[in-house]
């Protein structure tokens, strides 16, 4: 345990800033967390959160936050990501009232944010890999997400969110990746929220 | 619209490198063939499968694809750290977006439906 502690501070000591990127599917709650982080950090929302998919299409960063407990202090960059999807079709933002215009605007930002998102891969110390619980976790994006984090031997942190709505199953998200640390929350409420915070700690 | 299924060897990608490979699979559900690829991706070439797709969006006729991989021999399909065993079989369908609906996913069974 002593050791362990020991090597965490030298880890620690090398590694002055943690790179915490968010990935994720389209719409499973990324900025809406990355929100309540930087809102409990005393710091204004990182970006809007939008029903039409796609909302972020960029990498968001809020840099040199830092997150403390009793034990540690953790200096960080928290990295926004765009949602990845195999498929960006413009018609679906129009069915949210966008002009064909903006919605072809829409999408060809969301390909290169998808693309920036993929590429920025191998940047990443910690991944966070956020599931709207609601939903089942095998989709094929979450699957290739993980398999490439886990090529790059980077720690991975399984949020399971959503947790207020009534279809929220996070036990099936722990089953699928059983062999992941798995925070369920609420981003939007809140709820459990300092789990989060002690699983960056321990997986930083 | 019409689909056409195209079983691909892993004979045939075997000399390819994953680059041409993924070129090939676009061009190909591009001309509206959902593929089954004996061998499947690797999570690498998955991710190169993604980007290569982000490139070549026209927002006019081609808006995508959908990709799966269908595993035989899992004794449990929904754990997905589990070691993988040396007979193993794994297949990867990647198809137009919309074009196929799953209907059962399981150790024994891939059963898809072709939209129209």
């Amino acid at each position: 345990m002593s050791v362990s502690w020991i090597n965490r501070i030298l880890k620690r000591k090398k590694k002055k800033n943690v790179r915490l990127a968010f990935y994720g599917e389209v719409n499973a709650g990324k900025t809406t967390l990355a929100n309540r982080i930087a809102q409990d950090l005393g710091m204004g929302d990182l970006g809007t959160v939008s029903e039409i998919p796609h909302e972020t299409r960029k990498v968001v960063k809020l840099e040199n936050a830092i997150l403390r407990n009793e034990r540690f202090e953790l200096n960080f960059t928290l990295m926004d990501m765009p949602g990845i999807a195999t498929t960006v079709d413009y018609r679906r933002f129009v069915k949210f009232g966008l002009t064909e215009e903006e919605a072809i605007q829409r999408a060809k930002e969301a390909t290169k944010g998808i693309l920036e998102a993929i590429k920025i891969i191998d940047q990443v110390d910690v991944a966070l890999v956020i599931l709207d619980s609601t939903r089942v976790p095998f989709e094929q994006v979450n699957l290739t997400i993980i398999g490439n984090l886990q090529l790059q031997k980077i720690p991975i942190i399984i949020i399971a969110n959503k947790t207020d709505l009534p279809d929220s199953r996070p036990e099936l998200v722990r089953q699928t990746f059983s062999d992941q640390p798995m925070v369920a929350l609420s981003a939007k409420t809140g709820e459990n929220i300092d789990s989060l915070y002690d699983a960056i700690m321990s997986n930083s | 619209m019409k689909f056409y299924v195209d079983y691909i060897t892993k004979n045939a990608t075997d000399k390819l490198t994953s680059f041409e490979k993924i070129k090939m699979f676009i061009r190909l559900v591009r001309q509206n063939r959902v593929l089954i690829v004996e061998d499947g991706l690797t999570p690498d070439e998955e991710a190169e499968l993604i980007k290569q797709t982000m490139m070549v969006i026209d927002f006019d006729k081609f808006y995508g694809l959908e990709f799966f991989n269908w595993n035989r021999n899992v004794s449990n399909p929904r754990r997905l750290f589990r070691k993988p065993a040396q007979d193993d079989l794994k297949y990867t369908v990647i198809a137009p977006s919309d074009a196929v609906h799953v209907i059962e996913n399981s150790e024994d069974l891939l059963s898809i439906e072709l939209a129209r």
